[in-house]
């Protein structure tokens, strides 16, 4: 099965800046994708390049196994780019009853279409008024709302919760698990880590227009962890020390005491050090593995590049 | 292009402003042609002191010919050419209007990322956009036109006695243009020049709003062309010797101009003083000629449309 989206050594410059510089996805279908990075990084132009409204420099993009420049492709595609754009003299109602009569529905079934999406993002009591005088909350949720007209394969979220207030967070993160749930591919780009945490399955960090990790969530996080190692004397924690160097794990300065060792890297297995240590009579007091958060792997793989 | 054409039609529907213009063009034009016509023949000439009988004679037949005359543009068929000469200004800024609003708004608002989400042939959905906004203009016209048809039959003005346009107006020392009769192809003439006009502003606005992206940038960069246009024609007209003498008459803004006033010339309307053929260098051009530079510059205009709106980045 092709990917739901694929892209090859991406490149955008605007004037002499590269906002995407060489980039490469691989978004599996029915994943939920987490695209982080700070601001001005480059996700929205990624975003813009891979549903076709900017064209690469360099690079191929394959979006369900089409071009993003395919009315067929993009049929099975919604998105939220940047902020919400509506008719403002128009109801929510009559802005995705347009959008559906754009998409080629016809007129009964593009109502129904409308219906349906507005329930979904709560804007159902509210269909028949003029956007103009929505908050910027409710214009976030209409926007999911034209997302989800189309009953979409994939969907791409560009800070999907941005203006919500904390229920609307809750509610609209209930979408998208929904929306995984019904095995559609969510690509979600936000800066909230917790959400990305909570919801993705695949995370890529995006930074200055290059990815500078990508994989499963889970990996990227074990990356992060650390196992604290607590010994009852100094003595016993610097035996420990030379022990682990010389067995090339990774010891990393802590300030918790000289009793506590910290050792991270990818060779992390509590018992494996048990056994090293206690090969050599040292018995540790206390042993803990920390989880890191994933904003902490956000901010270590974003402020060392 | 049908469901292209349709959410066009939910959105346009809502556009209080649009009406406006394409309903209110007709009723100015309506309002002007009223007012003109309840004040024709209404002169009076004032005689002060006892006159000689032969000179209250001339008197009067000047009042009668001076009556004749002014009644004459509210008569059928010349109606409908008074009434579009009414509307021209207000139809070219209508139509140029339009085209910003209804083209450049798609950007301030963000919009016309949806649309190249939704419907990612571009070409398609401008063509759309264009077909409407043609109709639009069109519409606007043929209100005016059918005033102007109609408005005789309603707003009836005395047209005294026609004889009296027969004297020759030189021996009581008056300027009238000898009034020469106005046929319907005369007066639709005239509709067409106003249609090229009206299409012509809105394709250039158009064009403008589309390259910078709104409908306040479009209708001000169009504004400055056709200021520099003009200053440069005057200047090339008043220097230029040689074939550089039929430079100007290329233009777009000189080109209109110089077709309206062909327009009524043909029409009967004019003898053509004070057009842009009595400036100095100006060089007269066949009127199929000049008809055709306008062809070339309208398709060239909105085949610029496309070009554009093909190659921007969508980065609202």
């Amino acid at each position: 099965m092709t990917a739901a989206i694929e892209a090859r050594g991406l490149v955008r410059h605007f004037g002499s800046v590269p906002a995407v510089d060489g980039i490469d996805l691989y978004v599996p279908r029915g994943s939920v994708y987490g695209f982080l990075g700070p601001n001005g990084s480059g996700k929205t132009t990624t975003i813009r390049l891979l549903l076709g409204l900017l064209r690469p420099d360099r690079g191929s993009i394959s979006l369900l196994g089409g071009s993003p420049h395919d009315a067929s492709c993009l049929a099975q595609v919604g998105a939220i780019v940047e902020r919400p754009a509506f008719y403002p003299y128009l109801s929510a109602h009559e802005n995705l009853r347009l959008f559906a009569t754009m998409a080629r529905m016809p007129s009964a079934t593009g109502a129904a279409a409308a219906d349906r999406a507005l329930g979904v993002v709560g804007l159902s009591s509210v269909a028949r008024r003029k956007v103009d005088g929505f908050s910027t909350g409710m214009k976030q949720r209409l926007a999911m709302a034209l997302a989800l007209l189309r009953d979409p394969t994939l969907v791409i979220l560009d800070e999907p919760t941005n203006g919500l207030d904390p229920g609307g967070v809750v509610e609209v993160r209930g979408v998208i698990g929904e929306l995984a749930r019904s095995g559609r591919t969510v690509f979600l780009s936000t800066h909230v880590l917790t959400e990305v945490e909570q919801l993705c399955d695949r995370v890529a960090v995006l930074q200055r227009g290059r990815l500078v990790a990508e994989g499963l969530t889970r990996e990227l996080l074990e990356r992060g962890q650390r196992l604290a190692i607590t010994f009852d004397t100094e003595e016993e924690a610097g035996g420990a020390a030379r022990v682990l160097s010389e067995a090339g794990f990774a010891l990393e300065a802590e300030d918790e005491g000289e009793t506590t060792l910290l050792v991270g890297g990818d060779r992390l297995g509590s018992s494996a050090v048990c056994r090293l240590l206690a090969g050599q009579g040292l018995y540790p007091a206390e042993l803990v593995v920390r989880r890191a958060s994933l904003e902490s792997v956000f901010l270590e793989l974003t402020e060392g590049v | 292009m049908g469901y292209l054409l349709r959410a066009d039609w939910l959105r346009i529907r809502r556009r209080w402003d649009v009406w406006i213009i394409v309903l209110g063009i007709p009723a100015l034009g309506l309002l002007a042609y009223v007012t003109g016509a309840m004040s024709a023949g209404n002169n009076q000439i004032q005689i002060s002191g006892d006159v000689p009988p032969e000179f209250q004679l001339q008197i009067a037949a000047q009042a009668a010919a001076q009556k004749a005359f002014q009644a004459l543009p509210y008569q059928f068929p010349r109606s409908i050419a008074t009434m579009v000469e009414g509307t021209t200004m207000w139809l070219l800024l209508g139509a140029a209007y339009l085209a910003a609003s209804l083209l450049g708004n798609e950007f301030s608002w963000g919009t016309i990322r949806n649309v190249a989400l939704f419907q990612p042939g571009r070409l398609r959905y401008l063509g759309a956009r264009l077909t409407w906004l043609v109709a639009l203009v069109l519409v606007a016209i043929v209100a005016v036109t059918a005033l102007g048809a109609i408005a005789p039959a309603i707003i009836r003005v005395d047209p005294g006695d026609p004889s009296a346009l027969a004297q020759d107006p030189s021996s009581f020392g008056m300027q009238f243009v000898p009034p020469a009769p106005v046929t319907i192809g005369g007066a639709l003439i005239v509709v067409g020049s106003l249609l090229c006009v009206a299409l012509a502003g809105m394709a250039l606005v158009g064009l403008a709003a589309l390259k910078f992206r709104s409908a306040a940038s479009g209708i001000l960069v169009a504004g400055i062309y056709v200021v520099v246009e003009g200053i440069a024609a005057a200047l090339v007209m008043s220097r230029a010797t040689g074939d550089l003498r039929y430079l100007p008459q290329l233009g777009l803004t000189m080109r209109l101009s110089g077709l309206v006033q062909d327009a009524q010339v043909a029409a009967g309307l004019s003898s053509g003083a004070g057009n842009p053929a009595s400036s100095p260098g100006w060089v007269a051009l066949p009127p199929l000629v000049g008809a055709a530079i306008i062809a070339v510059w309208l398709c060239g205009l909105l085949g610029l449309w496309f070009v554009v709106l093909r190659r921007a980045d969508i980065a609202e």
